[in-house]
């Protein structure tokens, strides 16, 4: 991320604050689809976070920080956008899979036990997840973004993959029931 | 056979990889139009004077000599496009229709005009938060070409429109700021008695082939007060731009042949996503050729292409008319072939004219 960039943004220069939004937005928004598996959830938090990093943007002490400092309040957002999902709207719809081919290792019944198991973690465990195995953050580093120390990362972590590993194993249980016939 | 933990995380991993990493249109054009209006939280540790914290002491001082420069110059009426009350043109940003009631504004005599809003027009994208001229739809009246004063050639286009509006454009006078440019497309607004007085200032057959001639710097030492909803002249923001792809050669009677999907295909790859399957604009003066490639975006996609076309090394920016951007095509057989990307904003009958042609 270029910090002059930042830094102009911070002083308050429009034009640079939008060319973050075009460079940055898009990594944003892939995440917060990821933590909520939603796309029009995900592009109100992205947009809830975009707002709220420009008006907060003067608080940032270090500019270099700027990327994992967007994470945290785009987390944040998440919340505030599950709070809304869970009052507001009973029926999830399944996050779009554009271009299945991508994800070669997964089957129909392991997309459909990961969505389902997923949706079950709170959105601390999904940003974890999502950090780190998407964005390939260490745990250090997923700690530093959501203001929590890289041990509480860790365990979080584990439990969230822990809960998707099982629900993996359930979906090839019937496959291997039927291959054993 | 059963799963090991790194398998499990291979399937996790491969899962999360699957989905878009673009930014929607939606999300970008309503944090762009919103931010602005946003006032930034200061800490206290940076709250008065922000810029010290990264500005050399030197650089802080020269700022504070030229805010106080700035203030003088706006104190004697000096600062380019700021005007301090008064008639004729201002710079107002975000156009908004007002009721139609005559406006108190005294008209200039003709002999008056006021050339202030020639620095007040838009080359190329709006800033961030302008707010888009509206009604975005509405049916154009008539077209007028701006004449060129002592000189057989025309310098500009008047675009009359329905609901009152009316679009312009004027060719600065090459020793005016070389080198030579348009003011960008602006907008005053007219009432419905207005408009039919304008139609009848115009000089020309309106059965003729060719535009009619009108100046519309001239019209406020021209009309009374109560043909104008707003007489303000604002700089035109359009809801989308047109962007039109075409390929030419050093020889500019030489035409390609090459199609649309050719030319994305030469484009980055990037710039060709956002711009396949977009509708097509139609061109009204048939200036970018027999089959124009002018795909329209709303202005979120416009500004999206433009960074995209940035990024990927292709020369160009804000123009003397328009957004333009150009990159040399590999066809070494062929000839020095160039291909363009020219933005066009959308005027408010859904077509585009050609911005360079005046």
């Amino acid at each position: 991320m270029n910090t002059e960039l930042v830094m102009a943004a911070q002083r308050g220069d429009e034009e640079a604050f939008a060319t973050l939004v075009v460079v940055h937005g898009g990594r944003l928004q892939a995440v917060a689809h990821r933590i909520l598996r939603d796309g029009e959830l995900a592009e109100d938090a992205t947009q809830q976070a975009l707002l709220r990093i420009w008006k907060s943007l003067p608080k940032l002490r270090d500019p270099a920080r700027f990327e994992a400092w967007s994470y945290q309040l785009l987390v944040r957002a998440c919340h505030a956008e599950a709070r809304r999902m869970r009052h507001w709207s009973p029926a999830l719809r399944l996050v779009e899979t554009d271009n299945p081919t991508h994800d070669p290792l997964a089957g129909v019944a392991d997309r459909d036990q990961l969505e389902r198991a997923f949706r079950t973690l709170s959105v601390d465990h999904r940003a974890v997840v999502v950090l780190h195995h998407y964005l390939d953050l260490t745990l250090t580093e997923v700690g530093a973004a959501l203001g929590i120390p890289a041990g509480t990362a860790g365990s979080r972590l584990h439990y969230a993959m822990k809960a998707l590993h099982a629900a993996l194993d359930a979906a090839a249980r019937p496959a291997l029931q039927q291959a054993s016939r | 056979m059963t799963r090991t933990d790194l398998d499990h995380t291979r399937v996790v991993r491969a899962w999360l990889a699957v989905g878009s990493e673009e930014l929607s249109p939606r999300v970008l054009d309503n944090v762009l139009r919103e931010f602005p209006a946003t006032n930034q939280d200061r800490p206290h540790w940076a709250a008065a004077w922000p810029q010290f914290s990264s500005f050399a002491f030197g650089t802080a001082v020269g700022a504070a000599v030229a805010v106080t420069v700035a203030i003088a110059m706006i104190g004697a009426g000096l600062w380019p496009g700021y005007q301090r009350g008064g008639t004729g043109a201002t710079v107002t940003p975000s156009p908004t229709a007002v009721p139609s009631t005559a406006s108190s504004t005294p008209s200039p005599t003709p002999n008056t005009i006021d050339y202030s809003y020639r620095e007040i027009g838009y080359i190329g994208l709006p800033p961030i938060g302008a707010t888009p001229s509206d009604p975005t739809l509405t049916e154009l009246v008539e077209t007028f070409w701006r004449p060129r004063h002592g000189g057989p050639y025309y310098q500009g286009a008047a675009l009359l429109y329905a609901d009152g509006r009316l679009i312009w454009n004027e060719y600065l006078p090459p020793d005016a700021a070389p080198p030579q440019r348009s003011t960008g497309w602006l907008e005053q607004t007219l009432t419905g008695a207005g408009i039919e007085l304008v139609r009848a200032l115009a000089i020309g057959d309106s059965a003729g082939a060719r535009p009619r001639i009108l100046d519309p710097a001239e019209l406020p030492g021209q009309l009374p007060d109560d043909a104008w909803v707003d007489p303000t002249v604002r700089p035109y923001v359009p809801s989308g731009f047109a962007a039109c792809v075409f390929v030419t050669e050093e020889n500019p009677s030489t035409e390609s042949n090459m199609t649309l999907q050719e030319m994305l295909a030469a484009l980055p790859r990037a710039a060709a996503d956002l711009l396949r399957d977009r509708p097509r604009v139609l061109d009204s003066s048939g200036s970018y050729g027999t089959d124009p490639a002018c795909l329209g975006l709303d202005v979120a996609g416009a500004r999206l292409l433009d960074a995209a076309l940035r990024e990927a090394g292709f020369d160009g920016g804000p123009s003397r008319f328009m957004l333009v951007y150009e990159t040399a095509l590999d066809r070494s057989v062929a000839g020095n072939w160039s291909l363009s990307v020219w933005f066009e904003p959308i005027l408010p009958d859904g077509t585009i004219t050609c911005s360079g042609c005046g």
